[in-house]
């Protein structure tokens, strides 16, 4: 860590997988990738017609992992590629069926946009929104199958 | 049985983690995969604080913290901790012992999360 450096210029740099900011001679602050995933799942989880992250398999593992404790649905479907000062985005998304797809697509790119540039700083070059299955009302709802009438 | 009197690097530990974890949009320290980033004070395990000494005789302090939905941006919430820590280690008549202050956001708490894991 510099620490005979003077001024108040900041730089921003890649250190062990995060975003480190160097404030010259106090230190610096970090921000790890997986906070960076992280804003960008919860901020598409926040619009309106999202109803999952994830595709099939990952949301079936997903869901099996996040009961046993270990498994993180917040980081479901995002990929994230941070640089120095930019990041960009890859969302794999389940829409409730009747929600406009191109509407949601569109929120969904502009929340991740102001929720990951507000909070970490990073300068967000693309959101690149794949819509990988549509969910039904009665999805959710256990199928029992009656073997006589 | 002899008082411990706790070294100015645990004091600075203590203090400096005790600030953090009171800022909002902080939820936890975290020690990592191997504790690495702890510090003992008095025989209490402090997660997410480690305080190295400096050959000027000072202590540069590193926090390891996990951050809380909804959560300010982390920049700015790192320079508000930096110098709330600074603040408080000058109280604690630790101020010419405080080195800098590095601060790492290793995790995202969510809505609803409610525990932290591990790590």
């Amino acid at each position: 860590m510099a620490e005979q450096a003077t001024g108040t210029a900041e730089t921003g740099k890649r250190q062990g997988g995060a975003l480190e900011q160097q404030d010259a001679g106090r230190g610096s602050t970090s921000i790890a990738d997986a906070v960076v995933t992280k804003v960008a799942g919860i901020a598409a989880r926040e619009v309106g017609g999202v109803q999952n992250l994830g595709g099939g398999a990952a949301r079936t593992i997903g869901s099996v992992t996040h009961k046993v404790g270990i498994g993180d649905e917040r980081s479901q479907g995002v990929s994230v590629e941070v640089g120095e000062r930019e990041a960009a985005v890859d969302l794999t998304i389940v829409i409730e069926y009747g929600e406009s797809i191109p509407r949601v697509a569109d929120a969904v790119r502009s929340n991740v946009i102001e929720r990951v540039e507000g909070i970490t700083g990073l300068s967000v070059t693309e959101v690149n929104v794949a819509v990988n299955d549509l969910h039904f009302p009665g999805d959710d709802e256990p199928h029992e199958e009656t073997r006589v009438s | 049985m002899p008082v411990l009197v706790p070294s100015p690097r645990a004091r600075l530990a203590r203090v400096a983690l005790e600030t953090a974890l009171a800022s909002e949009g902080v939820a936890a320290g975290s020690a990592g995969n191997s504790s690495l980033w702890a510090t003992t004070d008095g025989g209490e395990l402090l997660s997410g604080v480690l305080a190295a000494a400096r050959r000027d005789g000072r202590y540069d302090v590193e926090l390891h913290l996990v951050a809380r939905w909804p959560v300010p941006p982390l920049h700015e919430l790192g320079e508000q901790i930096r110098k709330r820590v600074a603040m408080a280690a000058a109280e604690e008549g630790l101020g010419d012992s405080l080195g800098s202050v590095r601060i790492s956001f290793g995790d995202l708490l969510g809505p609803g999360e409610q525990e932290v894991a591990e790590r």
